[in-house]
């Protein structure tokens, strides 16, 4: 079993710091999460690890060994990038063909057979693809890689529901064919919920959360009802985030549920909601 | 470093998409000279060196289709997991290689080209080195000789050709590496300073070159003096009756100056080649 090692990764764009010491792992025959806010860092980390970006601190490895330059390892990992990055004038087939001389295990018929479910047709260009359509010939392009890790980046960019539903069926057929580890980051959390085993949340290039998704879920609750009332409950709290409206008050609270007065109601947050009270703040709306 | 390279020459985007648009290009300039034929604009009095056509918008094509296919192939390379050492060293080696394939083909269309002429009467001309500081009267002797009949299609001058052709075409790649490694790291500034002294540089290569040719002819000064200091060392005398060796010290020579001009193009490339992100933006976190 595999398993990439990321210690302490730094990464500034001028100012601005993209991502600030990132450590994790993540190893075979799991579906990671890779959530955060825009501009917190997950595609910088994707394209990190792909080596299509180099840190300005820090390590990335696989086994052990070093993933920088080194062919042999970055043929282990699959980074599908939310942009654009093969010539748009090439036709799906021919980005399927140039893959395989890369990847060796490259399953074309299967990157073909995707591209029918998904009603991409083969022949035509990049450039003649809509968005959708572009992401899901790049999904096709990153199951059919026969890497060992294989990062989507907003696979479902621009893909209408019906598709996306079908996605999610292709993605969970693949991890049960294969021992491949899958990393999606993604904003349709919910959506992708289900999928998800193990979580990782960035806020503004730091990681906030390194957790099973059930646990993360677990170790946290909604509590609702008067404002005063909520707002009492929560003195001795840790709220990740309050919403009053009107007399109503709803909290995301970590920890786990306790002395909860008469007149409030307890429930546990989705990942998504979770995921906003996390990343969203404190407010006193 | 293998699947860059393979990619390079048997894929889609690589060899084969070069051949194509560098062979049309060819293509284009062979009919744009039929049809002077036809036309009659060319007369035997016509003394036009359309070799050096050939040389100079075929070695510039070269250039141009070159940088198109690498710019492509460095994009799918990166997408697919490639390190930039094996970037860099692949595409020196295409670069050398599908520089050679160019050479050979230039000639060859240049020498069905002058076939062409030779049926309806005339002949192409072709560069016979001759300065000052050498006098090669078998040089001179050939020139006459060539006025009439066999100096293209003389083995020599046909392996003396290629090897001259393949420094202009190694010139054209050299500074698409630059421009393009200077491009990658998406450096407004560098890649308008780069393409500038692109520019400069082949106005001074196939301006001087083609203003300075003709029957007698000598290459661009500072080629020429170049051409002359190592042609001290290797006395070059490539038109010279029955000196094949010469000729071979001529085409080593053209051959080491090619070398050298890629090379020192190459270390350039090498420089921002191997820091080229290829999904950083200038702007925002994403």
């Amino acid at each position: 079993m595999s398993r990439i090692e990321i210690k302490t990764l730094t990464k500034k764009y001028k100012k601005k710091t993209a991502l600030d010491g990132v450590s994790l792992s993540i190893d075979n025959g799991m579906i990671y999460g890779l959530l955060g806010r825009n501009g917190s860092g997950k595609s910088t980390l994707v394209d990190l690890v792909g080596g299509r970006i180099f840190p300005d601190l820090g390590e990335i490895t696989i086994d052990g060994e070093t993933v920088t330059e080194n062919d042999k390892l970055l043929r282990k990992i699959y980074c599908m990038s939310s942009d654009d990055l093969l010539p748009m004038h090439m036709r799906v087939k021919d980005t399927i063909k140039a893959q395989a001389y890369f990847y060796k295990n490259t399953d074309e018929d299967y990157a073909i057979r995707l591209c029918d479910v998904f009603g991409i047709d083969p022949k035509k260009r990049l450039s003649q693809l809509s968005t959708g359509q572009r992401t899901l010939a790049k999904v096709s392009l990153a199951l059919s890689s026969g890497a060992d890790f294989i990062f989507l980046d907003e696979p479902t960019l621009g893909v209408d529901a019906n598709f996306r539903e079908e996605l999610y069926k292709k993605i969970i057929e693949r991890f049960d064919k294969t021992e491949a580890a899958f990393i999606i980051s993604t904003h349709l959390i919910d959506e992708c919920a289900g999928l998800f085993e193990h979580c990782f949340v960035l806020e503004e290039g730091r990681l906030i959360a390194d957790e099973d998704c059930e646990e993360l879920q677990a170790n946290a609750y909604l509590i609702e009802g008067r404002a005063k009332d909520v707002t009492e409950y929560l003195k001795d709290k840790q709220c990740l985030k309050k919403t009053i409206i009107g007399t109503l008050c709803s909290a995301c609270v970590k920890g786990e549920v306790k002395d909860v007065p008469d007149g409030l109601e307890v429930s546990h947050p989705s990942l998504q909601q979770l995921l906003i009270a996390m990343t969203g703040g404190v407010q006193d709306g | 470093m293998g699947e860059f390279l393979s990619y390079s020459f048997r894929g889609k985007e690589g060899l084969r998409r070069y051949l194509k648009y560098f062979g049309l290009s060819l293509g284009v300039l062979f009919l744009f000279h039929i049809i002077l034929l036809i036309a009659g604009i060319i007369s035997v009095n016509f003394r036009s060196d359309w070799k050096n056509i050939y040389e100079s918008a075929g070695a510039a094509a070269a250039g141009i289709i070159f940088g198109m296919v690498l710019y492509d192939l460095i994009k799918i390379s990166l997408h697919n997991g490639t390190s930039r050492v094996s970037i860099l060293v692949g595409s020196g080696a295409a670069a050398l290689t599908f520089g050679a394939l160019s050479s050979v083909m230039i000639e060859t269309v240049y020498l069905i080209t002058d076939g062409i002429f030779r049926l309806a009467g005339m002949r192409l001309d072709c560069i016979i080195m001759c300065d000052d500081r050498h006098t090669w009267a078998g040089g001179e002797q050939l020139s006459m000789q060539g006025m009439n009949d066999l100096l293209a299609h003389d083995p020599r001058f046909i392996f003396f050709s290629i090897s001259e052709i393949f420094l202009l075409v190694m010139l054209g790649y050299t500074a698409v590496m630059v421009f393009l490694a200077v491009k990658q790291r998406t450096n407004l500034f560098g890649a308008s300073v780069a393409s500038a002294v692109t520019a400069y540089c082949y106005f001074n290569v196939f301006i001087e070159y083609g203003g300075s040719v003709t029957l007698r002819g000598e290459l661009m000064s500072g080629l020429r003096e170049k051409m002359i200091y190592i042609g001290e060392i290797l006395h070059p005398n490539p038109m010279a009756p029955d000196q094949y060796g010469s000729c071979l010290g001529a085409v080593i020579a053209f051959l080491t100056t090619a070398l050298m001009v890629f090379m020192i193009g190459y270390l350039v490339y090498a420089v921002f080649i191997l820091r080229v992100p290829a999904a950083e933006r200038k702007r925002g976190v994403r």
